[in-house]
């Protein structure tokens, strides 16, 4: 690293022994993500700082010639100064009032300025607040490929020899300048000089620094228009840009929803697969059922849409990269403003289409308060993919024969969330978040290839949380619900036992002309399990609680996914198979096609009729079943009061419009 | 909101408290008397500009909040911007050195907001 060592040199100081935890800071857009993923790779952990809603990722940086380095990536900000939660959580740290989660607390060891090579005057007052903290610094000047295709070439040794500190070129994109990442924070030094202390005096200094550095700037041509005037100009246009956002919409969720089926076909046979491998290796009992009905059916049907997720995360974050979602978001802002909501809000409500957690935390970056509170109330309303296996059970029993008025409905889900979601922000904004709205300012960052590594870094970062999530919280539910059904024990029906007899009977006498015993016993097997069910717990609590749903035309075990799937919805198709695997045969014909055929208690009117399907699809569609997303709500808003908002909210809605839908359907004689 | 600044003197001069709001005297802002003509400029509203137009901000009439954010952003009393598209988004081109040739950054403004953005010194780039 010849320009490290430039660098170095030219402070007259050398480097000291790597610190241990060292702070990257930067303004946003200046590729300090890629930066850190470039010096952590995996080696990191994603969380919040203690009291805040700001994320802290704090990554491990092996390879210097010191200890290892614990680097925690601090929020994008223009300035530390500003008074905005970001630029708040950046001067804790650095003051050492705030500390990372697992982090001593106290000042960083150092800190390393990521600055954009293209944009150094504007850069450096951010480097000129941090310099004058007087801890140890290096400064990462990056983007510099992109900056030399400008005809950009910024002075690494009159940077270091202006700022009083060790400068790097480097550019995290390509790796250039870090070949060994851990010898970057090694060099940070104590600055030499110290910045003014006004604004007006640090703004002056940036700019005479910068005006130094690039002391032979290449001039532009005059005449043609820049390339990124022309792509706004198509894509932030009126009808151009709306065509362009609806194809590269359609791009994305048709490759989430086609290419992710081939993975998840893989998923499924898995754990069908391991379901077999359960029933074949364990003995029969208690240990057998728990982990085929209760771990792996129930496990099985939530991982089987990591996938999606996964798709989901890569795409937007290859979006992001490329710098069209910050035009997406501008162009946004003047559909979502007459709701109340500003452009800010459209990635935390499409990334809210995976999942309502991160879209949720995506929504601090919507500035205004009002703003943000309305963006973070209707989020969940948008169709995350916990509801997608609702949708494909429920509309597969809506139009069994017809697969494309199945996707008709599916499309009618989604758009009935939105709907929902942008119909609930107004009433919010007019009512309990009555006042001006915040006109929109965002920074446009320059077009670019995207970074495959970086955006796969984000996807693995994304799939680990849900399959943690599954692992946890929802391997307990399924768990908790297999006990549930499975206790108490009572005596099988005196018609199970009859038709057991009659087996037994057969076989030591076979009678050609007679029932088959196999499914004589599977007709006892079903009659068993629907009667242990029903008299087991949970089948009491459904009985319980099922006057409140069956207007909706829920009948107990309903009841029981609806009540269930409060605590996370993708739940419902993990609880109706561990209700119903046992009664069906779900090995032969898949856990999916069990449910859709599964009969109520009297044997022959199925769980899911044509009107409950309905009921259930638009209930699913609206309401409020995520107790980590409401916990994140009363985190995020900072307190409890917006969650229970929420709750009550979407509940009401959801229970009020398939009330709605159930009754007319019947009215109108659909049954 | 601020009364919006006729000139291009520095914002620590103190406006007049008695400056017009509707169609200001180019250089009759200032507490301390009328600026020199230099200072003195033909202000007009961001908005007013045409795409690939350069000028130089004068004041931004806003809220202190946004006002700072602006001003760590780059739209800043004296920051020279070049109109990349007008209309909704409105997108302005923040240049240093006077030029794209030291380094810029994009902007991109609800109209409403880069209509309350004062310039002056206008040229075509």
């Amino acid at each position: 690293m010849s320009t490290q060592a430039d660098a170095a040199a030219g402070t007259g100081v050398a480097p000291v022994p790597g610190p241990r935890r060292v702070a990257l800071v930067g303004n946003p857009n200046t590729g300090k993500t890629t930066l850190f993923n470039r010096l952590c790779g995996l080696r990191h952990k994603t969380s919040n700082f203690p009291g805040t809603t700001q994320e802290a990722r704090i990554g491990a940086v092996r390879g210097g010639a010191g200890p290892e380095v614990h680097l925690v990536d601090l929020p994008g900000v223009y300035s530390i100064e500003l008074e905005l939660p970001e630029s708040e959580v950046c001067r804790r740290v650095l003051a050492g009032q705030l500390a990372a989660p697992g982090e001593a607390p106290g000042e960083p060891d150092a800190v390393c300025v990521v600055l954009d090579a293209t944009n150094l005057p504007r850069n450096l007052v951010l480097a000129g607040e941090v310099l004058r903290r007087r801890l140890p610094t290096v400064v990462a000047v990056n983007m510099i490929d992109l900056a030399r295709r400008r005809g950009l070439s910024p002075d690494a040794v009159v940077l270091a020899r202006e700022l009083g500190c060790p400068v790097v070129l480097v550019s995290a994109r390509t790796g250039e300048g870090l070949e060994r990442p851990g010898e970057l924070l090694d060099l940070a030094t104590i600055p030499t000089h110290t910045p003014p202390g006004t604004q007006d005096g640090v703004e002056a200094w940036a700019e005479r620094i910068a005006l130094a550095a690039l002391s032979q700037p290449t001039p532009h041509a005059p005449g043609r228009r820049p390339l990124s005037d022309r792509m706004d100009a198509l894509l932030l246009h009126p009808v151009s840009g709306t065509l362009v956002f609806a194809l590269v919409m359609a791009g994305l969720f048709a490759a989430v929803f086609k290419v992710a089926t081939y993975p998840m076909d893989w998923i499924d046979a898995i754990f069908t697969h391991a379901g077999g491998l359960v029933h074949a290796v364990l003995p029969e009992g208690l240990l057998g059922e728990l982990v085929s009905e209760g771990v792996v059916a129930g496990v099985g049907a939530t991982v089987v849409f990591l996938p999606q997720i996964c798709l989901l995360f890569f795409l937007i974050s290859m979006l992001e990269d490329t710098g069209y979602l910050a035009r997406a978001a501008m162009a946004m802002d003047r559909v979502l403003r007459p709701f109340g909501l500003p452009g800010h809000a459209f990635v935390p409500l499409l990334s809210s289409h995976a999942c309502a957690l991160p879209g949720i935390m995506a929504a601090r970056g919507v500035p205004d308060r009002r703003d943000r509170l309305a963006t973070i109330l209707v989020a969940p309303f948008m169709t995350c993919s916990a509801r997608l296996p609702v949708y494909v059970l429920v509309t597969g029993v809506l139009f069994p024969r017809s697969p494309l008025l199945a996707s008709a409905a599916f499309v009618g889900a989604y758009a009935l969330g939105i709907v929902a979601g942008l119909a609930s922000a107004l009433i919010a904004r007019r009512t309990v978040l009555r006042g001006p709205a915040r006109p929109m300012v965002m920074e446009l960052p320059s077009y670019k290839v995207p970074s495959l590594r970086t955006s796969l870094l984000t996807t693995w970062d994304r799939g680990f949380m849900f399959l943690k999530k599954a692992g946890t919280n929802i391997l307990a539910i399924c768990v908790v619900l297999w006990w549930l059904g499975a206790f108490p024990h009572v005596d099988p029906p005196a018609r199970a036992v009859e038709l057991r007899e009659q087996a037994a009977a057969l076989v030591a006498s076979p009678d050609p002309s007679g029932p088959d015993p196999v499914a004589l016993r599977a007709e006892a097997d079903r009659l068993e399990s629907a009667h242990a069910k029903a008299r087991s717990l949970i089948g009491r609590m459904g009985r319980a609680v099922s006057p409140v749903f069956e207007p909706l035309g829920c009948d107990w075990r309903l009841t029981v996914g609806v009540l269930a799937s409060f605590a996370a919805r993708e739940v419902f198709v993990s609880t109706m198979a561990v209700l119903v695997v046992g009664e069906e045969d779900f090995e032969e014909e898949g856990v999916l096609r069990a449910i859709t055929s599964a009969t109520r208690d009297d044997g022959h009117t199925p769980v899911f009729t044509t009107a409950t399907a309905a009921s259930i699809l638009v209930f699913f569609v609206l309401a409020m079943q995520c107790l980590p997303t409401l916990v994140v709500t009363a985190r995020e808003t900072g307190h409890s009061k917006w969650a229970l908002l929420q709750f009550g909210w979407m509940s009401a809605v959801a229970y009020a419009l398939a009330l709605v839908v159930f009754q007319g359907l019947r009215a109108a004689g659909v049954s | 909101m601020t009364q919006p600044r006729t000139c291009c003197c520095p914002p620590s001069v103190e406006l007049r408290g008695d400056a017009p709001a509707a169609a200001p005297l180019p250089g009759a802002c200032c507490a301390a008397g009328p600026c020199s003509p230099s200072q003195a400029l033909a202000t007009m509203r961001l908005t007013e500009l045409r795409a690939g137009q350069v000028a130089t901000i004068c004041e931004c009439a806003l809220e202190p909040r946004d006002a700072s954010v602006l001003r760590a952003m780059g739209l800043k009393h004296s920051a020279r911007v070049r109109v990349c598209r007008v209309g909704e988004p409105f997108v302005v081109e923040v240049l240093f050195n006077g030029d794209r040739s030291s380094g810029s950054s994009r902007i991109g403004l609800a109209r409403p907001l880069a209509g309350r953005v004062m310039v002056g010194d206008v040229s075509q780039a």
